[in-house]
């Protein structure tokens, strides 16, 4: 989408993308390996996230664990240490959610989007700050989404555990900005992805939902997993060496939180 | 990070400035032809002029008086009509503001901030977007302060002039999407150069420096390169579905 000329802003950089086989993973793994950087493609769905490795080609390697089993996230970073090297840059991408009205939801499902949206979170910012910490650098950024900043309708549990993600980072980039580690959080608004298909297939009249988020939209479309990769690119490298702690959103001005 | 600004150019207003200047420099960096507004330091911006790297593409100044409230509108515009395919413009201009409790702000220092800043952004706004229409679309952006979000002691005159330029740049964000305008800010912390390092050194002790210095979270001032990066990155398409957002390149000081 803006073009393929390498660039090399990340060069040498080892990049860990939770949710890499999915569709703004895939986006942002492509999107930092042209920066020069060598992705770890995590994705609990082996199939993706080799499929997206090997789309690659060098520079991406794919990894199957699932977020929410801590033992298999401490193995995994391991693994990735030894096998790419030191990690530069976490992207927390892996989301999961089920649209419905919170009433007609139970604790079984609260727990199920509670484990990977908070848990598989903590999981990975666990293990990897060390690492990070040790080498007095690092770039962290956390997915979380538009629903943490303004609510989504069919999507309490989802919100709040997005809005957790937005009060880790902040507590995390205050508590690691002397090492040298900077977070921030990127906010996609809908965004064309199996996720959004599969949230608004929920709904009584999925394609009236499309429509209607489209409409609401000032820039008059829904957005494109490519949208979110320039944001995270920037972040991720020098150029934003002095913002840490910042929320954006990337929805084409559907929301404009602060 | 690369960018793609093909025979492109920007308008940044306050170019003389210290944050407009690596803003100038940066864009010209990218390729892009600069023209550049300033008020009273001619001389600066015309060294700017000279040392922004020769790319074949076209830099210009022009003196533009922020104040002039009847004149504004049509020196923009003329000086906008100069322009080849204008794709960017940023209001970057900051005056000395002063630093007072608001018990002791005069009516005039306040219609003064509001002159300077909310209406001249207005103007400026308001002149672009017909420009940016005609073209299909293009970026503007802001640079405001961290201030309108975490309030820093004696900084109302330049705050409150801010939040409502952050508004204005919302409600563009809003009403121009369908033209294919975005509108952003970027929002600084303390800078130790330019109009910042007057401040820092009139109004503040060294030791309230040393003491604001170690409130940030990244443990030092901005700079005009932080800025620039960042204004960069929304002018270009890299943030092409970003709109309505204000990006703090504070440190983490307003965490």
């Amino acid at each position: 989408m803006h073009g393929t000329e390498r660039d090399g802003s990340l060069e040498n950089q080892v990049a860990v993308v939770t949710g890499g086989g999915g569709g703004i993973g895939g986006a942002i793994c492509r999107r930092l390996v042209r920066a020069g950087a060598v992705v770890a493609v995590c994705d609990r769905d082996e199939a993706t996230a080799t499929a997206t490795a090997a789309a690659i080609g060098r520079n991406a390697k794919a990894y199957q664990f699932d977020i929410a089993d801590r033992a298999a996230v401490i193995s995994n970073v391991e693994r990735i240490g030894t096998e790419l090297g030191p990690i530069d840059i976490l992207i927390n991408n892996a989301a999961f959610d089920i649209y419905g009205r919170f009433l007609e939801t139970d604790p079984d499902r609260w727990r199920l989007l509670i484990d990977i949206n908070v848990m598989g979170a903590l999981n990975m910012h666990h293990a990897v700050l060390p690492g990070m910490v040790t080498k007095k650098s690092g770039s962290i950024i956390n997915m979380a989404s538009d629903a943490a900043r303004v609510g989504g309708f069919g999507e309490a549990v989802y919100s709040t555990c997005k809005s957790g993600l937005i009060g880790l980072t902040k507590a995390l980039a205050r508590e690691h900005a002397r090492d040298g580690i900077r977070l921030n959080v990127v906010c996609p608004g809908p965004t064309d992805t199996p996720l959004l298909t599969s949230v608004v297939s929920g709904h009584r009249e999925p394609e009236k939902l499309r429509e209607n988020f489209r409409r609401n939209i000032p820039m008059g479309r829904i957005g494109v997993p490519d949208d979110l990769a320039g944001i995270v690119a920037f972040l991720a490298g020098a150029e934003a060496s002095f913002i840490t702690g910042q929320v954006i959103s990337v929805s084409g001005g559907l929301t404009m939180a602060g | 990070m690369k960018y793609d600004f093909k025979g492109k150019s920007a308008l940044v207003i306050g170019g003389s400035g210290s944050i407009g200047r690596a803003v100038c420099n940066r864009f010209a960096e990218c390729g892009l032809g600069v023209t550049l507004t300033y008020f009273r330091n001619k001389p600066a911006a015309e060294e700017l002029l000279g040392s922004l790297p020769s790319t074949g593409r076209p830099y210009r100044a022009f003196c533009l008086d922020l104040a002039d409230r009847p004149g504004l509108r049509a020196a923009l515009g003329a000086i906008v009509a100069d322009m080849e395919e204008p794709c960017a413009a940023v209001f970057a201009a900051g005056h000395d503001i002063p630093q007072p409790f608001v018990a002791q702000i005069s009516d005039e220092e306040w219609s003064d901030a509001v002159l300077m800043e909310v209406n001249a952004h207005f103007v400026f706004t308001q002149s672009m977007v017909p420009i940016l229409r005609a073209r299909g679309g293009g970026s503007l952006t802001t640079v405001t302060t961290t201030a309108t979000v975490r309030y820093a002691l004696r900084n109302v005159l330049s705050s409150a002039p801010k939040a409502a330029m952050e508004a204005l740049s919302k409600a563009v964000a809003k009403e121009e999407g369908r033209y294919g305008i975005r509108s952003n800010c970027v929002a600084p912390g303390m800078l130790a150069s330019g109009v910042g390092e007057r401040i820092l050194q009139r109004d503040f002790t060294p030791t309230a420096v040393e003491s604001i210095r170690k409130s940030i979270p990244l443990a030092r001032f901005a700079t005009p390169q932080d800025v620039a990066e960042s204004v960069v990155f929304l002018a270009s398409e890299n943030a092409a579905f970003v709109s309505g957002q204000t990006l703090a390149v504070d440190g983490g000081w307003q965490v």
